[in-house]
């Protein structure tokens, strides 16, 4: 398939040329101009910010704002932080390609989306890390800090700031304890299994499953559409799709499932508040590992100050507190010391090796591809497989 | 009298804002995106070219049936109910009581958030949920009904709950239309109580019932929040599929060729639905057309 | 019989606020049964949450916004429609239908095109564009039943007898068309406070309050989103009874200059 001649895609050529989200000589430059003029401001416009301080537009999860964490340090340098809320990490490239980008100073992507974002989408500035003087080697886990899920080529281009697992989720109360995935197939488990709508959480696994775990995200035509044929017994099991992390863990709280695929592994805690009693589990199979990371997109105005939010984000003491709050993990090395007993107990600081050779952080199938599956299979085999045919 | 030319200019510059309105924001839009429904892309990448493959594709792929005939199912149930529902309110709030107050008291009901109500069915249907507990407690039952949540059931029940307000809001301001006199004369020539219904007050109120199921229809059959939330695993329908194109794969242009099917099918069940109408001989005779 | 029917349909409708009432006070993070006791904890963590202040703050100005705007193209389209029997009629009622017989993600992303051949920054004010073309078509499907059969005579009649177009309106053509219109308004305020499909496309960097639930939901669903949700809902009546007042005290003055005028 051709590409666009160049350049990020929708941004080149008028429409009649390739490009239905540049805007020029669409509906003429007078047009153009005079609705411009009295109901859009530009970002570009406005001039840069030479120091810390002023408005921060973000765009970041709902609890992953620091608005809270970071409450003293945006008092002190006097910033207005102005954090929008995503649902679904489309909702980020969905403001950001085009002509006419949303204006956001920072805003993060989860491993897999890096080189999407970076190289296709183009939406990505790269990083001047001096700038971050938090991000070290002697202050960042050696298995965060340099990941080619924002590090190649010499080229910083996000900083991973909090982590996860996704694992395999039960209800002792409601079955026997889970060593493998093989146990979610026995027949008193019918009715009682979900799946989370989540790829990031489910698509690894997937391909583990059928034991292609190591090649993932890179599994051919033909492995792909054995894992997808291996998985037919689970979907027997499955009561309901839920469309979410907090979907499971109502589903857990209201009693109505016993066990969920692959999920966040925060799901015990926040049952737990609800009176429900689950564990999460790596089963013999393994698990999968979450990351996010903060990066300034090509629409970023208040760039200082973008700089020393992610310098503050990646401090240990923020760290400490966004993991209790999120059930998080930290990627500051002396984060942990400033834990409470709970938070540190999520996951095992002391061995972070064995976590990651357990779980490791993977990426995503390949956009475009002849070799291997793509993204786009991927998705097309999943809603399949969501609505069984 | 107004002269009739007169009369067509007002006419035509009172509708000429939103006609302006609905030009640029929609069906330039639109325009836009058909043209594109025959182009190609891939991951966000726009490939112009003129081609059906995207309808083709929507066509040859079993489960886009499958999910269509969901979605159809959940309109076509959600706007029969919504309808059947309503009216008796709709005709008590306008030959029964003299203010308006009952009326907008069920209009308010709109107001708490979709998706949080969409919680408050767990709440009511689940296995530990009230109704559940409640049958258990009274021993008409020993286990959950568990049929009541994650099913088409849920689905519906949910839908309608949301869509009912609108289809009474439509029914009231097309039983308005109906006055109480024309009753009064039809019960006068000695029309019995089904007959003033099938006679004059459906035919009369024709255009709100059309409306009324057709809104709901086409507002419960495009949703698949619902479905997802409370469907069950086999409740899916053809808007995940919309979603999937639009927002995951970037392939829009295949995303817009889906829209427009569902459109096509959404016109078609229009179309049945009038001409049943016709044959039941609900419809009202030439003389209202003009 | 029927005034049973109409309490039991009440009933139905308003269940489910019920339980969300309740829940908003619910002293365990739990969603089910059995209730666990009463707390305020949900609404003092909902008020201390800066996303929740500003989101609620944005959906209540988009919310009115839209309202307004569409009750006046609405209301206008509904005037010019009765003097368009027939075929235009029937057209543009067609046309208006248009928005809504599209699925909402396609709305969004045509818009979002749009937008950027017009280079139309995404802000409140696209949202509202988007919210308007959403609730426009409910509008004038509404209130296209009710003009139907207006009966154009009775405002050629105030005319005739010397009234100007702009007291025509408000003597004869409003008192008529007037409930539909309020009911209509108000609907047109609740679809748009409650749109978040076309919203995620059309949105800059500000959220709006089913952004947020959304968003809240996908990470834990606690009862916090009750205590949104009860509190929005609280805060809509609010404005629809001021809006209401204000509307009737104006019916009330223009009464009471009717009054004066018959005995002068």
């Amino acid at each position: 398939m051709a590409d666009t001649p160049n350049g990020r895609p929708f941004g080149s050529a008028n429409i009649f040329r390739n490009d239905v989200l540049s805007r020029r000589n669409f509906l003429g430059t007078s047009l153009a101009l005079g609705a411009g003029a009295t109901l859009g401001s530009w970002p570009g416009s406005m001039p840069a910010q030479a120091a810390t301080g002023g408005d921060l537009m973000t765009l970041a999860w709902e609890g992953f704002t620091l608005e809270n964490e970071l409450k003293d340090w945006l008092a002190t340098n006097k910033v207005k932080l102005n954090a929008s809320i995503i649902s679904t990490q489309d909702d980020v490239h969905g403001k950001l390609i085009g002509s006419n980008p949303v204006r956001l100073d920072v805003t993060e992507y989860s491993q897999g989306f890096e080189r999407f974002y970076v190289d296709e989408l183009k939406i990505v500035k790269p990083l001047d890390i001096a700038k971050v003087p938090n991000f070290t080697a002697a202050n960042i886990q050696p298995q965060f800090y340099q990941a080619p899920t924002w590090y190649w080529d010499n080229t910083y281009y996000a900083i991973p700031w909090v982590w996860g697992l996704n694992a395999l989720v039960y209800n002792p109360a409601m079955t026997k304890p889970i060593k493998s995935y093989k146990d979610l197939l026995a027949p008193e488990m019918k009715g009682k299994l979900t799946f989370c709508d989540d790829t990031i959480a489910t698509w690894p696994m997937i391909a583990r499953l059928a034991g292609y775990g190591p090649k993932f995200p890179n599994l051919t035509k033909e492995e792909f559409k054995t894992a997808f044929n291996g998985l037919a017994p689970y979907r027997d099991q499955c009561r309901v799709f839920a469309s979410s992390n907090g979907d499971t863990i109502s589903l857990f709280a209201s009693g109505e499932i016993a066990a969920c695929f692959s999920v966040w592994s925060g799901t015990p805690v926040e049952t737990a508040k609800r009176g429900v009693k689950t564990v999460y589990t790596v089963p013999e199979e393994g698990a999968v590992m979450w990351c996010d990371a903060w990066f300034m997109p090509i629409s970023a105005v208040n760039i200082d100050t973008a700089y020393a939010f992610m310098n503050e984000a990646v401090s240990a003491k923020a760290q400490a507190e966004v993991c209790k709050a999120v059930n998080g993990g930290a990627v500051n090395k002396h984060a942990p010391a400033l834990m409470d007993k709970d938070t540190l107990a999520l996951f095992d600081y002391s061995n972070l090796a064995e976590v990651f050779k357990k779980s490791p952080l993977q990426g995503q199938p390949p956009r475009v591809s002849d070799k291997y599956a793509t993204y786009d299979e991927w998705t097309q085999a999943w809603t399949d497989f969501k609505s069984s045919f | 009298m107004m002269n009739g030319n007169r009369r067509e200019a007002t006419g035509l510059a009172l509708v000429a804002p939103s006609f302006l309105f609905l030009l640029v924001f929609f069906i330039i839009p639109a325009v836009l995106l058909f043209v594109c429904s025959f182009w190609l892309a891939q991951a966000f990448r726009l490939i112009p070219t003129f081609t059906f493959d995207n309808y083709s594709r929507a066509l040859s792929a079993g489960g886009f049936y499958l999910l269509t005939l969901n979605a159809l199912k959940n309109g076509l149930w959600t706007a029969v109910i919504s309808v059947l529902l309503s009216f008796p309110a709709a005709y008590f709030i306008v030959y029964r009581t003299r203010g308006n107050l009952l009326f907008y008291l069920i209009l308010v009901s709109w107001f708490a958030s979709y998706l949080v109500r969409i919680y408050a069915w767990r709440t009511i249907l689940g296995s530990n949920g009230l109704i559940n507990t409640t049958l258990m407690q009274l021993g008409l039952i020993d286990q959950p009904l568990e049929v009541l949540l994650f099913s088409p059931f849920a689905t519906i029940l949910t839908l309608v709950h949301i869509m009912v307000p609108f289809a009474l809001l439509l029914l009231v301001s097309a039983l308005r239309d109906v006055r109480k006199e024309y009753i009064e004369a039809a019960r006068d020539l000695g029309a019995g109580g089904f007959e003033v219904l099938t006679r004059v007050i459906l035919p009369m109120s024709y255009k709100g019932v059309v409306g009324a199921f057709m809104f709901t229809f086409v507002i419960s059959a495009g949703d698949f929040v619902t479905p997802q939330l409370l469907g069950g695993r086999d409740g899916m329908t053809t808007g995940i599929l919309i979603a999937n194109q639009f927002r995951t794969a970037g392939n829009w242009p295949f995303g817009a060729a889906m829209a427009f099917i569902l459109l096509a099918t959404f016109l078609m069940t229009y179309f049945m639905f009038v001409r049943l109408l016709d044959v039941l001989r609900l419809a009202p005779g030439r003389r209202f057309h003009d | 019989m029927l005034r049973i029917y109409v309490w039991l349909f009440v009933a139905f409708l308003y269940a489910p606020i019920a339980i969300i009432t309740l829940f908003s006070f619910h002293a365990s993070p739990s969603l089910t049964f059995p209730f666990e006791g009463f707390s305020l904890r949900w609404y003092s963590q909902i008020f201390a949450n800066p996303t929740f202040v500003d989101s609620l703050r944005n959906s209540l100005i988009v919310g009115a916004s839209t309202a307004v705007i569409t009750t006046i193209l609405g209301s206008l389209t509904a005037l010019g429609l009765a003097r368009l029997k027939g075929r235009v009629q029937t057209m543009f009622g067609l046309l208006a239908f248009g928005p809504v017989a599209l699925p909402g993600l396609f709305l969004g992303i045509a818009l979002v095109m749009l937008f950027a051949q017009i280079s139309l920054q995404r802000s409140l004010v696209t949202v509202t564009i988007a919210h308007v073309l959403f609730t426009l078509p409910f509008f004038i499907e509404a209130v296209r039943s009710r003009i139907e059969y207006f009966d154009l005579s009775l405002e050629e009649a105030a005319r005739d007898l010397g009234a100007t177009p702009l007291q025509t309106f408000r003597l004869v053509t409003l008192p008529i068309i007037g409930p539909t219109i309020g009911g209509a308004a108000i609907l047109s305020f609740a679809l748009s406070f409650d749109e978040f499909i076309i919203t995620v496309f059309v949105s800059g960097n500000d959220t709006t309050l089913p952004l947020m639930i959304w968003s809240m939901m996908r990470r834990a669903v606690s009862p916090d989103i009750n205590a949104a949700s009860v509190l929005s809902l609280a805060m809509s009546i609010g404005l629809i009874l001021i809006g209401g007042l204000l509307v009737w005290y104006q019916r009330r003055l223009a009464l009471s200059a009717r009054a004066k005028d018959t005995e002068a």
